[in-house]
């Protein structure tokens, strides 16, 4: 066994000194001179670490003399403790919460209260290049075969820095489509809940499974692209009360044994060189047919594109999103659905909001806001079941004014009152409290 | 006799890699830090021929004022490092290295500052989540140039906000505000 440790040690020495030729002996005594100022180095280590009130001391000494400025700079001494400092901090946890109270204007008996979301995060940092992160969500309190509520992991994925300013991430995660998709703590949007155009027509919170790259250049530009799952057309149910509500949020996958036959393109580009401004779009283009032979259309594809903007000046927060979407090659889909739900060629929608934050005092705040939003989650249908009659309705106009008050950045209450011109049914009052950590 | 032997072969590997580790991996480093603190240094006080540490053990008095000055608890792990720069003995300045928390994680950053307390500029050291890298960008942390103390670098007031990378910005720019009044005080008390 001695023999054999000593072979390897030899073969790797040897490998690593080359042009030295060396004896098994000069190989043994090279090596107990190691072992030797290993077990000196380990010593002085042991001998610092007791010390550090003593070389502070030195050092205040030092530095209150008038001209010591020929002293050299210790960085050696500071760097690698503060590497050292960091590794405690390998795992995080974070995460966010929103319970909701809803009371619609002429339909008390539909009130409802519920905890709306609880998310638990944990990151891990394996170095300081490479990371992971997962959340996971529960929607609704309970989830149960008797309960509405939801489970879901809303993140999963590991993230690599491959340069200063390029990163790669892998796994399921979001995608960077408008703003409320990436941030959507409750203490980062206005209202109780989460706007109309970035649940409808972008189906915030949304997920897919995949590769993403992103860059960020010192010129304020980010970019981002990526391969990842799509959605999935067999999952389009005949009853409209889903689809009307988002056309995409009723076929999504998520991440559950997503069909993967066919993937998903996307890219984003964002501007952020004006402090305090901000303009960007991105464009989603995959399959949804999935190649399923059991539809009619198994190269159906889906188009989202959205542009937004956001100036944050002062005290005021001034925003402004418009979202699209397409559905291609549906005909086939819709003229063989005879159940009577078909998919609609188009979808979109837009916002424009303006919040001003009326007071401060330390960390507590209050900001005022409304909100203008049209949405129409079926604008018109090329193509329909031989005799069906379709009616495509107007735009969902939705005025929605209310007040964050902020205990804390990160601590929210919220009330609001929303306004559907269209279908005062809808009309409602919101209140509700949001918190992330 | 077989852990002694384990044991033996673990040493002997771990001498043979210290000599591999020499020559060959100098270039390679795992830190995905963006700068080292030679090179902020350097950009925050290019004048400077000498930057020399100056201990900083934040005792009570001083905790006390600083979170006065910026109207801000200070948070339990607040323990910059500072150094003193200065060219031909005089004092230019003072440049600190700092880190906060950005959403979850460390941002590592260094402020410099004249011999006044001006804020010269700031260095993103190291970035370690997935978002709100984009307080690396120079438009946003220009923002702290020809600052002068805790009340003018007011987070969405006078430190515009990058969206999505809120809580980064207001987290760093807290800490601005307290290196600022630090630097106000080392100013008084060279």
């Amino acid at each position: 066994m001695t023999f054999k440790t000593t072979l390897i040690a030899t073969a790797v020495l040897l490998a690593c000194q080359t042009g030295h030729a060396q004896t098994a002996k000069e190989v043994a005594a090279e090596m107990r001179q190691m072992r030797e100022e290993l077990r000196q180095l380990r010593a002085e280590l042991d001998g610092l670490k007791k010390q550090p009130e003593a070389t502070a001391t030195t050092a205040t000494a030092a530095t209150s003399a008038p001209n010591a400025t020929s002293a050299p700079a210790p960085y050696a001494s500071v760097a690698p403790q503060r590497e050292a400092e960091a590794a405690p901090n390998a795992v995080s946890l974070f995460g966010y919460g929103e319970l909701n109270f809803t009371r619609p204007k002429n339909n008390i008996a539909a009130s409802e209260a519920t905890a709306r979301r609880g998310v638990f995060g944990i990151g891990y940092r394996f170095n300081e290049r490479t990371r992971f992160v997962a959340e996971l969500e529960v929607e609704n309190a309970v989830a149960s075969s008797g309960d509405s509520g939801e489970v879901a992991m809303e993140q999963l994925y590991v993230e690599h820095d491959i340069d200063d300013g390029l990163s790669a991430k892998m796994g399921l995660f979001l995608l960077p489509v408008g703003y409320m998709n990436e941030s959507h703590e409750p203490t980062r949007y206005y209202g109780v809940t989460r706007n109309l155009v970035e649940t409808a027509i972008i189906p915030s919170t949304w997920r897919e499974m995949g590769v993403g790259f992103r860059g960020v250049r010192d010129s304020g530009l980010r970019w981002d692209a990526g391969v990842v799952t799509s959605f999935d057309l067999t999952k389009w149910p005949s009853d409209s009360t889903e689809t009307k509500e988002s056309p995409l949020g009723a076929i999504h996958q998520e991440g559950q044994k997503a069909k993967a036959a066919s993937l998903a393109y996307y890219g984003a580009l964002n501007f952020d060189g004006i402090p305090g401004f901000n303009v960007g779009g991105s464009v989603f283009h995959g399959g949804i047919g999935q190649k399923q032979p059991d539809i009619a259309s198994p190269n159906a594809s889906v188009t989202l594109a959205e542009l937004h903007t956001k100036w944050q000046v002062g005290a005021w927060d001034l925003s402004a999103l418009a979202a699209e979407g397409r559905f291609h090659d549906v005909s086939g889909f819709n003229t063989a659905n005879s159940a009577g739900n078909p998919v609609p060629d188009q979808f979109r929608g837009w916002y424009a909001q303006a919040a001003y934050r009326l007071w401060r005092k330390g960390d507590y705040s209050l900001v005022p806001f409304a909100r203008y939003e049209r949405v129409n989650t079926a604008v018109n249908y090329s193509s329909v079941f031989p005799g069906q009659v379709v009616s495509t309705g107007p735009d969902n106009k939705v005025w929605t004014v209310g007040a964050s008050y902020y205990l804390h950045p990160q601590v929210v209450l919220k009330m609001d009152v929303q306004k559907y011109q269209n279908d005062s049914a809808l009309d409602r009052f919101n209140m509700g409290v949001g918190f992330h950590y | 006799m077989r852990l002694t032997n384990r044991r033996t072969l673990l040493q002997n590997i771990g001498a043979a890699s210290l000599c591999a580790s020499s020559p060959f991996m100098t270039g390679v480093t795992w830190a995905a830090t963006f700068m080292e603190v030679e090179q902020a240094q350097k950009l925050l006080l290019p004048h400077a021929d000498t930057f020399q540490a100056v201990p900083f053990a934040p005792d009570e008095a001083t905790l006390h004022a600083l979170a006065k000055a910026t109207d801000m608890r200070v948070p339990k792990q607040f323990n910059p490092k500072i150094w003193r720069a200065s060219q031909g003995g005089k004092t230019l300045g003072w440049v600190m290295l700092d880190r906060v928390i950005g959403k979850v994680d460390l941002i590592d950053y260094a402020a410099g500052f004249d011999a006044q307390g001006t804020a010269l500029g700031m260095e993103v050291l190291a970035y370690r989540e997935s978002h709100g890298s984009e307080i690396k960008q120079s438009a946003w942390r220009k923002q702290f140039v020809g600052k002068k103390g805790p009340g003018t670098m007011r987070f969405a007031d006078d430190i515009r906000n990058i969206s999505g990378a809120t809580l980064s910005c207001q987290h760093v720019t807290e800490g601005m505000q307290r290196l600022s009044a630090l630097a106000a005080l080392v100013a008084a008390n060279p």
